[in-house]
Order: structure tokens, then C-alpha cells, then sequence
């Protein structure tokens, strides 16, 4: 058995709207391996969280999506929607953005923690409500026998964070895919979601972290995967990629960062309707040529890849 | 105003709409028969290629009846209408945009209206008022007022807020100038959208009303009454009920799909007007 | 806490009350000519100039305005209405057993509402923008438009007449459920309607909720999400409806009721209303509009209970 959990090849999503078809994910590439924390950044409408949703196979119902996903070596992606709903909640999880939004306002929050392991791992109502109660206790919802009544308007926002992780993990996955867990997050907020996050990778749940937080990305992943424009430009280690971040564009964002220098990135995000011609980065890279009028080749190297000419 | 011709609705409604119209102030002309023209010899005569809706009690043009009943049963849609929007309108502005206890007052007042389901409340007015056409619309306005009094409120507060508004009244521009200017503008959509529904079930609840002997007199053309006088006859000759009834429903339903569209076309925040209770 | 908010709302339904009683009061008055006169006068249209007399110093209608309203207050709390000019019954009893038909009749017609409202809006809905919206979208519009006395004698010839199948009218000592149908299907289509829009526009908000996603991402299959998350949250608004409904209901039990020979109070009304029963027509339409406004008032407590959110932030 290889150490290959998720494996993305191919992956392009469109999606029709008034003002044409915006083209959110294009030609996706990459595998997370098991154990492994993989993060997806890039700035915010880049098209990540498409990527997400097209794995978990909960796209808009007008999406056009074309592409293979592999998880544990079987095709998710041409599996029936009845089988799909055998792997969400189960193999893979997702954890959304904000919680308040996520959480269903009108059932009580150990009932909505319960769901997945109910749904998945056949347990009575009985033995769901006692492993609610110890995944609450888990995750510091104290006492869960007061909290798992109470419903979600009635958490503050970082138990609810909590409560979300611990309904995400209830039935044991795999993976979990995480969206923007950061986002409109304060300083404190943000580390202690990572503390969380850190306690659940270490029982060896693989992550797919997607997130403008470059910061937050760094502390948490093995990995680092660049989105710009709908397209992966750059994958590579971590170590290797904040040592050294090979396309430009990861360079730029690497700077932008306020530990950096906060140098803003000159020109402004391109449409996702209109992509530029050739390599999407080209109209605002210092080192454009002629010949990034022309799609650049996804080049490979030892343990990273990067789609840009300049290592053709 | 050009964009809403775009909308399928609107235009198929405005359509049906124009046409009984049409049809109701040229009834002179294009009745076949004249509508007090009574045939004894031809009562109670089915469809025919002589009377094409068939003729009533007295042996009267159906088809004529009902082109002359589209005459009152419009008439008094618009006018219960327009006079129900001027006061609630009117009401309405008021207690949204000075408040206070003028706002106290006026809700109150409207709430108290709208204590009563609106049917009883008519049929009480008319009870006491006395049968007949002027007081059905007298009792018809008197429910209907409510509706526009309360969108009217709820707009003016909403664009009272606004930031133009405040500075329009801060940098002293008069109480009237802001209304008209500011406030008017603003609650002319809404408000449009209930005229609309608001005929439509004027144009039902009158009928209603004259069915049940309540309102316009069975002697009348109009399309309430004659359902009314055509009760007796519905086993043996319903197509005197059959065709005015149709009538009724077509012009109600072409307001309320009229209604409908302008609601879609006009604002999505419109869709809060459901909650108004109206269709 | 929930308890002083009912009491909160409570109150705020004395000032309505007032107006209604003082309104329905105040209703004789608006009438031509003098109540003493109108009161006594019989459906043929004469009376006799010393019974008036008699009536009026004996029900006080000599007396200044507002004196004659307190005099009527003071009973009207208690359930005094006075008695029938026509049946010689005291008027709140008469009042209390027609309500009591209309309102068998209505628990019916809501039935009936909510089993046609709830699948065509949830169906609607879940069929956003497609024919079958479309299609369940004008059947509403259509159920809203059409008159319903012409709904009753339509169905009368259809299910009576040709089939056979349903009595057209008659009350079958208010028991018999094969006289109801009739009258709760036509008293029932017009609140489907609305309660159809209600719950198409309240599920198609639901639906676009991110909890619902979250819901799917917990591999649950799309019949439990509709269900269990999506239904639940979406039918909370409807409550509000079903207060707007009892209005519906009880202005067409008006009609449906004289159709069909129902011996409720709509029926009772138009009945009280052609004899000329003055004192009838007041008192039950006091009745109706306080019942009105207290289902009303019970509505929004519901409403309140029903909604997590709203019972915590209002009674804290």
C-alpha cells in the first residue's frame, strides 16, 4: 500500500454565470500523503475553496467538472452520489469557515457533533451520545452534558470553532479539508485554532488546509501548494519552499507578508473570467518574456514543481 | 420603466389586463345586445351561436352582462384602491417620519382595523351602512387602507435612515421638500406592487359581496350579482355562473400575476412583502 | 425572562382591544338614522313609534354616548352581548356555538392547506427556477385568484351533482365529516396558496444556508438534509402564516358557510345581517376580531417558543 492519501490529477472546474463562465480551478495536480498537513494558499477568490468542494464532490449544481480524484486508491470522483455520501463525514471531512454560518441554527450542537457517527458508524442513539460527550470533553466544551443541549447561538465564536472540529472529526477520517479556518480571525483566535488543528494531525489526520494565511500556513504544514488565478504554480516542502520559493509570484507573496516587508504585489488580481493569455502571473511578473504568452510547462524537480517558464 | 417590458409576466398580464379593459369601456360597442334587453321567449338558453355565454333568467345576454359587469367590477377595484392608497399613504408617511406618539396613534389605529378579518369587517359596515354599491366601497376602503398605511411606514423608516436623507435634513432642508423629494420616490415600488394585489382582491372581495346580496344590487351588470341571481339556476343553467365567475378569476388572477411580476422585477427585498399576507 | 415577555405582549393587546370594542360599538352609529329606530325596525321596513320609545329608555339609548358605551363594555367583558332582536337568545351563547362549528371547519381547512402547501413548496423549491416551479408557482397564484363562492358551486357540481360522491350542503349535526370536505377543501385553497409561496420563498432561503452544505459534508444522504436541517428551519416562518390563515379562513367562511349551509358564525352573520339582527352582527363581530387577535397573539408566542434564537434573545 503506498503513502498516497489523495490524489488529484486533471482537476478543472467552471462555473457559468450572467457575466460568462468564471474559471475557478484549472488543470489541479497534487497528492497528499497520509499524515500529512498540505496547505493550499493564495489570495482570497483565487478559486481554493472550489478546489475543495470539487473533492468533497459538493459543487454549485451547475459547475462543470472535469478531472480525477483518487482517495485510498479508489476514483471518488466517478463514484455514485449514494457512495459519495459513504466517504463525506467519514474518509474525508470538511471544516468550514465560519461556524456561526456552518453550524445549523436550530438543532442543539451534540445532536449536529453526533450526526457523522450516527450516520457512519452505526452506533445506537445511546453509545453516539456518550462518544459526543467525550469528543466534546476533547476538545474543551465543558461540561459537555450542559453544552451538547445548548445550540449554537449560544457558544462564543472559538467553542463553536471547537465544536465544528470536533463534529468534523466525530466519525475518524482520513482527511479533512479545512477552508479558510483563519479568516477574520483575531492574533489569539488564530493560534488557538492551530493548537487545535496540531492536536488532531498528531493522531494522524491528514489536512488540506486552504488559506490566504501565509503565516498560519507555515506554522501548520508539511507541504505547500501556490494557487494564483485558478492554477497550481508551485508546490514544494515547506522548508524548501520558505527558503526558497521559485516562482515569482510565490516570491511576491512570500514579501507581501508584514514579517517581510508587507511589499504589495504590483498590478491587480486578473479576472476569472478573462484569464490572461499563456502564464496568468505574466502582466504583472518582473521577469516576463516573450514566450509567457504561451501556457508554461509544469516543470518538474526533486520533491517540487512549479509551472513557469523560467525553469523550463 | 423599459426594463419591465423585458419580463414575460408583466407583459402577458399587461396584455389581459388592457384587453378587459378595452373591453369594459367599449361594452357599448361591442356588446352584441343591449344589457336591459330582457327575451322572455329565450330564458335560460344555453351557449349558442345567438347568445355565445347564453342567456339568464330574463332572458338576457350573458356575454353583455359581462362585458358591462367588467365596468363596475374595475371601477370599483381602481377607485377602492385609489382612494385607500391616498390614505394609507398618506397615514402611513406620517407616522413613519414624524413618530412618536403620531406613530403611536396611527399604528394603533391600523392594528385595530386589522383586528378585524377584513370580510367581517366589511360585511359590518355595509350591514349598518345599508346594500348598494357607494357604501360597499366605503366599507371595501375601510379595509383596505390598513395595507398601504404599513408599507408606507415601513419604506419611509427604512429610507429615513439613510445617509442622503439625514443630511438632507440636517443641513435644513424643509419637512415637505424631504417627503416629496426623498421619501415619496422611495415608497412608490412597494406600494405599486400592493395596488396591484390590492385590486385584484378588491375585485374579489366586492364580488363576494354582491353575491351574498351584500353589495351591488342583482338588477346591475356586474359580475358578483349575477352569480348571485344565477345561484338558484347553478344545477339546471350554470353557465349563469359559470362564465361570470370565470371573469372574476381571470381579472384577479392577471392583477395578482401582474403583481407578482412587478414584485420580481422591481426588488428582491420585495419578497418581504409576503410577509404582509398579500400574494 | 419568557414569561415577562408574554406579559409584555399582553399588554400591548389592551389598547388594540379598546379600539376594536369601541369600533364595534361605535358601528350603529355610522348607520343613517337613529339605532333605536334600526333596531326596531322590522325586515318589511315599518315599526311602531311608542316600541321605540320603550327601547330606547329601556336599553338606555337615551343616555349621552360615552355612557352608553361603558354600559355596553361593562357587559361585553363579562360575555354579555345582549339578546337577539330576532331569536330573543342571548347573543354571546348564539356567538359561542357558531364559532365553535367555524372553527371544527377551519382546524379541517388548515389540515387540508398544509398537506397541499407543504410538498408543492418544498418541491418548488428544491426545483428552483425549472417548469415545475414555474407550474406550482402559478397553481398558487391561481389558488389565490379564484373566487371561492364560484370554487363551491363548481366543486358542488362536480362531486354532488355528477359523481355523487359528497352532500352538497347541510350541516350532518356538525359531526359528519362527508358534509365538511367540501367546505374545508374551498375554505382550504386559498391559505394553501399562501402558505405555499410562504414556504417555497422560506425553504428556497434555507437551502442556500451554509449549514446545509456542512449537513452534506457529513455524508448525509440529501432525503435527511431536506428533512432534518432544511425543513425544520424553513417551516418556523410558516407559523406566522397560520395566524394570517385563520384570517383567510374566517373571511371565507362567510361565503363557504352560506353556501353550504354550515351553521357557523360566518353563516350566522350574513343570516344576522339580512334579518336585520343588529345586536347578532355586533356581537359576533366583537367576537371574531378579539378570537382573531388572540390567536394572533398566541401565534407570535408560538413563533417565539418555535425560534431558539429569537426565545433566548428576547427573554435574557
Amino acid at each position: 500500500m503506498s503513502d498516497v492519501l489523495l490524489k488529484v490529477s486533471g482537476v478543472s472546474v467552471s462555473i457559468p454565470t450572467g457575466q460568462g463562465n468564471v474559471h475557478a480551478v484549472d488543470d489541479a495536480a497534487f497528492s497528499i500523503n497520509k499524515h500529512e498537513v498540505f496547505s493550499l494558499i493564495g489570495e482570497s477568490g483565487s478559486g481554493k475553496s472550489i478546489l475543495g468542494q470539487a473533492i468533497m464532490r459538493l459543487l454549485p449544481p451547475n459547475a462543470v467538472f472535469s478531472g480525477k480524484v483518487e482517495l485510498d486508491g479508489t476514483e471518488i470522483s466517478a463514484l455514485s452520489e449514494k457512495e459519495m455520501q459513504k466517504i463525506r463525514g467519514k474518509t474525508v471531512a470538511s471544516i468550514a469557515q465560519n461556524p456561526y454560518l456552518a453550524m445549523n441554527p436550530g438543532i442543539r450542537v451534540g445532536t449536529q457533533v453526533a450526526e457523522p457517527m450516527r450516520a457512519h458508524l452505526g452506533l445506537s442513539k445511546e453509545d453516539a451520545k456518550a462518544r459526543t460527550r467525550r469528543a466534546l470533553k476533547y476538545f474543551d466544551i465543558l461540561p459537555p452534558e450542559v453544552r451538547e443541549r445548548e445550540y449554537p447561538f449560544q457558544y462564543s465564536g472559538g467553542m463553536l470553532q471547537r465544536a465544528m472540529v470536533a463534529m468534523g472529526t466525530a466519525a475518524d477520517p482520513e482527511l479533512i479539508i479545512a477552508d479558510e479556518p483563519t479568516k477574520g480571525v483575531d492574533v489569539l483566535k488564530r493560534r488557538n485554532i492551530a493548537a487545535i488543528f496540531q492536536k488532531v494531525a498528531s493522531e494522524g489526520c491528514a489536512f488540506l488546509l486552504i488559506t490566504h494565511d501565509v503565516g498560519f500556513a507555515r506554522a501548520m504544514s508539511d507541504r505547500i501548494a501556490v494557487n494564483y488565478c485558478g492554477q497550481i504554480i508551485e508546490i514544494a516542502g515547506k522548508d524548501a519552499f520558505f527558503k526558497e520559493p521559485l516562482h515569482p509570484y510565490s516570491k511576491a507573496l512570500l514579501d507581501a507578508v508584514p514579517e517581510r516587508g508587507m511589499h504589495p504585489i504590483p498590478g491587480s488580481s486578473p479576472s476569472m473570467i478573462e484569464v490572461p493569455e499563456g502564464c496568468r502571473f505574466h502582466p504583472r511578473c518582473p521577469h516576463k518574456t516573450e514566450r509567457c504568452l504561451a501556457d508554461p510547462p509544469v516543470v518538474e524537480m526533486a520533491r517540487r514543481c512549479v509551472r513557469c517558464w523560467l525553469y523550463a | 420603466m423599459i426594463e419591465l417590458l423585458k419580463n414575460r409576466q408583466i407583459v402577458l398580464s399587461l396584455i389581459i389586463l388592457g384587453g378587459l379593459i378595452f373591453m369594459a369601456i367599449f361594452a357599448n360597442v361591442l356588446a352584441p345586445y343591449a344589457y336591459t334587453e330582457k327575451d322572455l321567449q329565450n330564458r335560460l338558453q344555453p351557449p349558442s351561436s345567438d347568445h355565445l355565454f347564453g342567456t339568464d333568467n330574463l332572458g338576457r345576454d350573458i356575454l353583455t352582462m359581462v362585458m358591462y359587469g367588467a365596468r363596475a367590477s374595475l371601477f370599483v377595484g381602481f377607485a377602492v384602491v385609489s382612494v385607500s392608497l391616498a390614505i394609507g399613504v398618506a397615514l402611513g408617511v406620517l407616522a413613519g417620519y414624524y413618530g412618536g406618539w403620531l406613530d403611536e396613534i396611527i399604528m394603533r389605529l391600523t392594528d385595530s382595523f386589522l383586528a378585524f378579518p377584513s370580510m367581517f369587517l366589511a360585511l359590518a359596515i355595509t350591514a349598518f351602512l345599508g346594500q348598494g354599491m357607494k357604501n360597499m366601497m366605503l366599507a371595501l376602503i375601510a379595509v383596505e387602507w390598513t395595507v398601504f398605511a404599513r408599507v408606507a411606514r415601513g419604506s419611509t423608516l427604512d429610507v429615513k435612515t439613510k445617509g442622503y436623507v439625514r443630511a438632507a435634513r440636517w443641513i435644513g432642508a424643509s419637512n415637505t421638500y424631504v417627503i416629496v423629494k426623498h421619501v415619496l420616490p422611495n415608497i412608490i415600488s412597494p406600494v405599486l406592487i400592493m395596488a396591484s394585489l390590492g385590486i385584484g382582491n378588491v375585485i374579489l372581495a366586492a364580488a363576494g359581496l354582491s353575491f351574498l346580496g351584500l353589495g351591488v344590487q342583482p338588477s346591475t351588470p356586474e359580475w358578483g350579482a349575477m352569480l348571485n341571481a344565477g345561484r338558484t339556476y347553478f344545477t339546471t343553467a350554470p353557465w349563469l355562473m359559470f362564465f361570470p365567475g370565470l371573469f372574476i378569476m381571470m381579472t384577479v388572477l392577471a392583477f395578482n400575476y401582474f403583481g407578482d411580476g412587478l414584485r420580481d422585477a422591481l426588488d428582491q427585498k420585495m419578497k418581504n412583502l409576503e410577509l404582509e399576507g398579500r400574494f | 425572562m419568557l414569561k415577562e415577555y408574554f406579559i409584555r405582549r399582553a399588554l400591548y393587546l389592551i389598547p388594540v382591544l379598546i379600539f376594536i370594542s369601541f369600533m364595534s360599538f361605535s358601528l350603529i352609529y355610522i348607520a343613517p338614522g337613529d339605532p333605536a329606530e334600526i333596531m326596531m325596525t322590522s325586515p318589511s321596513g315599518g315599526y311602531d313609534e311608542a316600541a321605540v320609545e320603550a327601547f330606547r329608555i329601556a336599553h338606555g339609548l337615551d343616555q349621552p354616548f360615552y355612557i352608553q358605551y361603558l354600559n355596553w363594555l361593562k357587559g361585553a367583558v363579562v360575555g354579555d352581548f345582549g339578546y337577539s332582536y330576532m331569536s330573543e337568545q342571548p347573543v354571546f351563547e348564539t356567538v359561542l356555538n357558531a364559532f365553535r362549528n367555524t372553527l371544527t371547519l377551519s382546524v379541517l381547512s388548515l389540515a387540508i392547506a398544509l398537506v397541499i402547501a407543504i410538498p408543492l413548496g418544498v418541491v418548488s423549491a428544491l426545483k428552483h427556477n425549472t417548469v415545475v416551479d414555474d407550474a406550482c408557482r402559478f397553481v398558487a397564484l391561481f389558488g389565490v385568484s379564484i373566487p371561492n363562492f364560484w370554487q363551491a358551486y363548481l366543486m358542488i357540481i362536480i362531486f354532488s351533482v355528477i359523481l355523487h360522491w359528497l352532500p352538497a350542503s347541510g350541516f350532518g349535526h356538525g359531526t359528519d365529516i362527508s358534509y365538511m370536505i367540501l367546505p374545508a377543501t374551498v375554505l382550504g385553497t386559498g391559505s394553501a396558496a399562501v402558505m405555499m409561496r410562504m414556504i417555497r420563498s422560506s425553504m428556497l432561503d434555507v437551502m442556500g444556508k451554509e449549514y446545509i452544505q456542512t449537513a452534506r459534508g457529513k455524508g448525509l444522504s440529501e432525503k435527511i438534509v431536506i428533512i432534518r436541517h432544511a425543513l425544520k428551519n424553513a417551516l418556523v416562518p410558516v407559523i406566522t402564516v397560520v395566524g394570517l390563515s385563520i384570517g383567510f379562513l374566517l373571511n371565507g367562511s362567510v361565503v363557504v358557510e352560506t353556501i353550504f349551509g354550515w351553521s357557523g358564525i360566518g353563516n350566522l352573520v350574513v343570516d344576522s345581517i339580512l334579518s336585520h339582527d343588529y345586536m347578532m352582527v355586533q356581537g359576533s363581530v366583537l367576537f371574531v376580531a378579539v378570537i382573531f387577535l388572540l390567536i394572533n397573539f398566541f401565534v407570535d408566542l408560538v413563533y417565539v417558543w418555535a425560534n431558539p434564537e429569537i426565545r433566548y434573545d428576547r427573554t435574557s
